[in-house]
């Protein structure tokens, strides 16, 4: 990248953009689509099918609709951040995958001489640091929208938004710290270069790490099992209750944004990026189909991982808010870290995979049971306390008696 | 250069905004803006580490239980309770701002002088300085050297800028980061890690009376 002339490096980073940025538009058209058809599939419904073949067209017509609605702005909002709060949450969306690899490299002749280019907008030096960075800011769209809204349930939705997602992105950033520690770098691309090879895939070295990551990506995009800053059924419509048209829209094209983005994220870290078993070759060799293919491999995951989400969500009920408390803290935190130290360790002594893995899976699973056995001991003693608080607030009957 | 002007002014604005305005979760959004320009002049010195770090620290963690706290309290308009000990608070302002100016001034003349720190070192020295805190090689100057000016150029023929340009890019790399925080820091760094353990634990032993003993 560093020996491209200044023009080619211009005209292909513009045109990486626009491709970009507007393939994570369609593809949130497309997951609107999705959503609502997989959604009737798992529940044995049609869902809609009228708008073009196979319903294809909704997400437009949704749009439209979107666009000639009402732009209501409520008389007891704080106007300025009421207004921001939509920007805010959909511009960290956008800006994540300026340094996602989405492929390969592809080859262009350039005034007679050949030159690669990586099928990525920008491979910074701090690469995934970036991406904790940027997404870390996801959350103040959901709070500040909550609290310019001045409604008790949105207020109640960013309450819950906020501390929801500070406790999971810290299991977020500690997971991926064995992954950066074999592969030795926090460029993107260099992550994806260590993976050539199944078995060198990281979710089979790092397979609770890949578990945990997968589950912080879901409470931080605010999906189900993980959505109680939205809760219908509890908080009208949570953080964006006061929210119409466009505003709302742009929320809802934020989840969307956020998810694409995080399953990017995932592939590359874990699931092998560009690589497929028996396909590494050609995707390496610099040609245009390499390149192609590539990009139609990580295409193929991502829309996989997508996919994944909308099963989880049309499949599990929601978590009360102190499961899901106990569930970032005292679970993903703690596993997390085990697999900070095993990884280090055994790389140090060993530097095999095989065993990375094998005690990486191992260490969490003894973690993980350790910790559910004291917490669940804890909340034993807790209720023997809640009871003697009872008699003294003279509710029992041991205290009427007397 | 223009850069450094625009974040920098950003920057001064926004803090001022954090105190000017009345409504506290407009002032912690000010101090988020005054983070990002921050992270701002980080980058446009060459420090991309450090400017991630500030704005996963603060930005993202730090400033979203700031407006949680702000929340929770649910504070209102803070237009009555500023208007005390207006005497003080003018002399104090004035002492601060004497004290940035001389501050000003001194860094100034010191750059002045003296012409940064590695201005009138010798190209030996900085190599030196290179192999013992960032642990490079030969061959790993030799390559970022060409990266940076061009296939072909060494170090012995780069002039005092150019020389200075590399050890910066080096200083703002990820890498050499690592190596000196675990090389030649690892003692600070170990001692701060050992103070925030402290931290935490103490937090934990707090929140984690017995209720019965606090009733």
């Amino acid at each position: 990248m560093e020996n491209l002339p200044l023009n080619l490096l211009l005209i292909s980073s513009i045109i990486k953009i626009l491709v970009i940025v507007h393939m994570l538009l369609i593809g949130v058209m497309g997951m609107i689509w999705a959503e609502r058809r997989v959604s009737a599939w798992i529940q044995d419904r049609y869902g809609p099918n009228r708008v073009g073949p196979q319903g294809l067209l909704q997400p437009i017509a949704d749009g439209i609709k979107f666009l000639l609605k009402e732009d209501l702005i409520p008389e007891h909002v704080d106007k300025i951040v009421y207004i921001i709060a939509p920007a805010i949450i959909l511009i960290p969306a956008l800006i994540t995958c300026a340094v996602v690899p989405f492929g390969n490299e592809i080859p262009v002749s350039w005034g007679g001489q050949e030159y690669k280019i990586p099928l990525q907008i920008a491979d910074i030096d701090i690469g995934i640091l970036y991406i904790l960075a940027i997404t870390s800011l996801g959350v103040y769209g959901v709070v500040l929208g909550a609290w310019a809204s001045n409604n008790k349930y949105s207020f109640l939705g960013g309450l819950r938004a906020s501390a929801q997602m500070v406790s999971y992105e810290l299991s977020l950033g500690l997971s991926i710290v064995g992954v950066l520690m074999l592969s030795e770098s926090l460029r993107l691309r260099e992550i994806v270069l260590a993976q050539s090879g199944f078995l060198h895939w990281n979710f089979l070295t790092h397979f609770p790490a890949f578990l945990v990551f997968t589950i912080s990506v879901f409470a931080e995009t605010n999906r189900l099992p993980f959505d109680l800053a939205e809760a219908e059924q509890e908080l009208v419509g949570g953080y964006h209750t006061e929210y119409s048209s466009m505003k709302f829209a742009m929320y809802f094209m934020a989840e969307y944004m956020h998810m694409i983005v995080g399953s990017v994220v995932v592939v590359v870290l874990f699931l092998g990026g560009w690589y497929f078993p028996g396909l590494e070759k050609l995707v390496d060799s610099g040609t245009l189909i390499g390149g192609v293919l590539s990009f139609i491999i990580v295409f193929v995951k991502t829309a996989f991982f997508l996919f994944f989400f909308i099963w989880v969500r049309w499949s599990l009920p929601r978590f009360r808010y102190d499961q899901l408390m106990n569930l970032g803290w005292k679970v993903l935190l703690p596993i997390a870290l085990t697999s900070i130290v095993v990884t280090a360790v055994v790389w140090l002594v060993s530097e095999s995979r095989l065993w990375v893995g094998i005690l990486n899976f191992i260490s969490a699973v003894v973690v993980a049971s350790v910790v559910t056995t004291l917490v669940s001991m804890r909340k034993k003693t807790k209720v023997v306390i809640e009871d003697d608080l009872d008699i003294l607030s003279g509710e029992s009957p041991s205290f009427m008696t007397r | 250069m223009v850069l450094l002007v625009i974040f920098g002014l950003v920057a001064i604005c926004s803090a001022i905004c954090v105190i000017a305005f009345k409504n506290p979760i407009h002032s912690a959004l000010a101090l988020i803006l005054t983070f990002f320009s921050q992270a701002g002049l980080f980058i446009a010195l060459g420090a991309h580490f450090v400017a991630a770090v500030q704005i996963i620290v603060y930005a993202g963690a730090i400033m979203v239980l700031f407006l949680f706290v702000i929340m929770l309290l649910n504070l209102g308009s803070l237009q009555d309770t500023v208007r005390q000990n207006v005497g003080a608070i003018k002399i104090f302002v004035f002492l601060l701002a004497a004290l940035l100016v001389i501050e000003g001034i001194t860094v100034a003349r010191y750059v002045d002088q003296n012409g940064g720190v590695i201005k009138d070192q010798s190209l030996d020295v900085v190599i030196q300085r290179l192999k013992d805190d960032f642990k490079m090689s030969d061959e790993d100057i030799k390559s970022s050297v060409e990266k940076l000016y061009g296939e072909g150029t060494s170090i012995s023929n780069l002039t005092s800028v150019q020389v200075i340009g590399l050890v910066h890019s080096e200083m703002g790399k990820t890498e050499r980061i690592g190596t000196l925080l675990f090389s030649k820091f690892v003692l600070p760094f170990e001692v701060t890690s050992f103070i925030l353990i402290a931290a935490l634990i103490g937090v934990i032993t707090i929140v984690n009376r017995d209720p019965q003993e606090t009733a």
